[in-house]
């Protein structure tokens, strides 16, 4: 079930978020929640790129936090090793997990459902054993040190303030660009193909080529958002990247709404909350997430965004009917 | 006599041990009504979907206005001009019922304000452009059934395969449908016609093919099939009583 509203409807979801992302680091002062600011957007960017192939191409992916590791070590290994400038990392690294991507999409995409899913899974797997033993190229389990400092041209970002101010307008450019590309012709047929892949090939929609090109959109946003979360940090090991942050994303999306706009904000408000909340218990924080998992599937299956959007629908056909 | 615009020569399909068509023939001509019968299992949905492309046959080919597409996927005969309706309703769930029939027209790259126009175009040649922006699932089945061959026009076929679009619905709306179809055909669409409504299919058709156990029975103008005692035995016997 995915929703893309009205143009109008997605300026404003914009504009509220872009108000959002403007006055937050306002609202939370201090570096500590600046650095969760920036982790914000890194999630924003996670999810709506899990979103596009979750939600809209309904193909339930588990290879995001590997992808999104990716992207970390490929920004990290080219800044630590001083090849080319930092720049290029941001630009590197969603390419790089876009060409692998598209290598792992090619043969797991023709598989269906759950098989698709295992196959994703697969991938994740190998890229986080990868991580951690390829240890010349990324430092092993100890990590990749020798991050540099984020330099873009004049621009010193060193502290997490600054860097905030790079991640929020990528955040919120990466969510125009799932919101323009759920409602433009391919993302109308990919919504179409989650519910009947014979009729959308009868309608003469490309199922495959089009899954591919969003698999690949959905891998170049974890790109990107690796590429931030190691400038962040200063430092990457492997960690973050294994099986537990593919079930977080994909639970933390489900439970804020797959395949809308604003599933991801929610997703990623969730993650800031429980990151500011728990920050004492992150012990507790997988038994609350499961929690509240299995409180969602059961109350609200189509997440919280979805309850309210399919309220908000319920009136007014009502309405009209009347 | 018109060429034929989509033409099966010889289709053989096998599931396992069931052999489900066997050296199946069929042409549709354009401007022309071509029913397809038969009893219930007697493969005229593995027929169409082995037309449509959902389903590779084991032998025969499929020409669309003289192009060999048997090896071609569904999408590229789509964009080739043939359109299908499934038996089963194949909507898109969660879609309005105007994003249903704009996906339709994917294969024409129109802008997002032509493929919108087209749609409600087509939507008001089946009077339910007042259901545009209703999800497809809140439908009645009268209604959901209509947005189907919606979609398939926005396409622009020049094929059009319509798997049992009478079944389930009322005599009066089936009427109304039986005037859609001559409608289109008189626009010079090849329609080829699989349908249990016997009267309906007999009303509407040019040319009659009796599909039993996966193999073509006899062929023919409707007068003549209708009078075919092997056919009343095998199926319209059945069909009456």
């Amino acid at each position: 079930m995915s929703s893309v509203g009205e143009p109008r409807e997605r300026l404003l979801v914009l504009a509220l978020v872009a108000l959002g992302l403007l006055i937050a680091p306002f609202l939370f002062e201090g570096d500590y929640e600046h650095g969760l600011l920036v982790g914000f957007c890194v999630n924003l960017l996670l999810l709506t790129g899990l979103n596009l192939i979750n939600g809209y191409a309904g193909q339930v992916s588990l290879a995001q936090a590997g992808f999104y590791g990716l992207g970390a070590y490929v920004a990290g290994i080219l800044g630590a090793r001083a090849i080319g400038p930092v720049w290029l990392s941001f630009v590197a690294a969603p390419l790089a997990v876009a060409a692998v991507s598209v290598v792992v999409g090619l043969p797991s995409l023709r598989l269906r459902g759950l098989y698709f899913t295992m196959a994703s899974l697969g991938a994740g797997v190998v890229l986080f054993l990868l991580f951690g033993r390829a240890v010349s190229l990324t430092g092993g389990p100890n990590g990749l040190l020798g991050v540099p400092i984020l330099e873009l041209g004049p621009l010193v970002l060193d502290t997490p303030t600054r860097i905030y101010w790079l991640a929020a307008p990528l955040a919120l450019l990466g969510l125009a660009f799932a919101g323009w590309f759920a409602a433009s012709r391919w993302g109308l047929a990919i919504r179409a193909a989650a519910t009947s892949e014979p009729a959308a090939a009868a309608a003469g929609v490309p199922i495959f080529r089009l899954r591919l090109l969003t698999f690949t959109l959905s891998g170049a946003f974890a790109g990107l958002a690796g590429a931030l979360e190691v400038y962040e940090n200063g430092f990457v090991s492997p960690e973050p990247f294994g099986f537990f942050a593919a079930v977080t994303l994909l639970v933390v999306l489900t439970l804020a709404g797959v395949g809308t706009l604003l599933g991801p904000v929610v997703g990623a408000g969730l993650l800031f909350a429980f990151d500011e909340l728990l920050a004492d218990a992150s012990d507790v924080r997988p038994l609350i997430i499961g929690l509240l998992f299995l409180i969602t599937v059961q109350a609200l299956p189509h997440g919280l965004v979805g309850t309210v959007a399919d309220w908000r629908r319920g009136r007014r056909e009502a309405r009209e009917r009347r | 006599m018109s060429e034929p615009l989509l033409e099966l020569s010889g289709v053989g399909k096998r599931y396992g041990g069931v052999q489900v068509l066997r050296d199946v023939s069929l042409r549709a001509r354009a401007g022309t009504v071509t029913a397809l019968i038969g009893p219930n299992g007697a493969g005229k949905s593995t027929l169409a979907n082995v037309a449509s492309g959902i389903v590779q046959p084991d032998a025969g080919t499929v020409a669309l206005a003289g192009r060999d597409v048997t090896r071609l996927p569904t999408w590229r005969r789509a964009a080739l001009g043939l359109g299908r309706t499934f038996q089963n309703l194949e909507l898109f769930e969660g879609l309005t019922v105007l994003e249903n029939v704009m996906v339709g027209a994917h294969a024409h790259g129109l802008s997002r304000r032509a493929r919108r126009e087209a749609g409600l175009a087509a939507l008001e040649r089946f009077s339910i452009a007042h259901l545009a922006h209703r999800r497809v699932e809140s439908l009645s089945f009268g209604e959901a059934k209509l947005v189907e061959p919606a979609r398939m026009l926005v396409g622009e076929p020049r094929v059009a395969i319509l798997d049992e679009p009478a079944a389930g619905l009322p005599p009066a709306s089936a009427d109304e449908l039986a005037g859609r179809i001559a409608a289109l055909t008189a626009s010079g669409l090849a329609v080829l016609l699989i349908e249990h409504n016997v009267p309906l299919v007999m009303d509407l058709s040019d040319h009659v093919v009796v599909l039993v156990g996966g193999a073509v029975l006899t062929e023919g103008p409707p007068a003549r099939v209708r009078e075919d005692p092997r056919v009343i035995d095998a199926y319209l016997g059945v069909a009456d009583e």
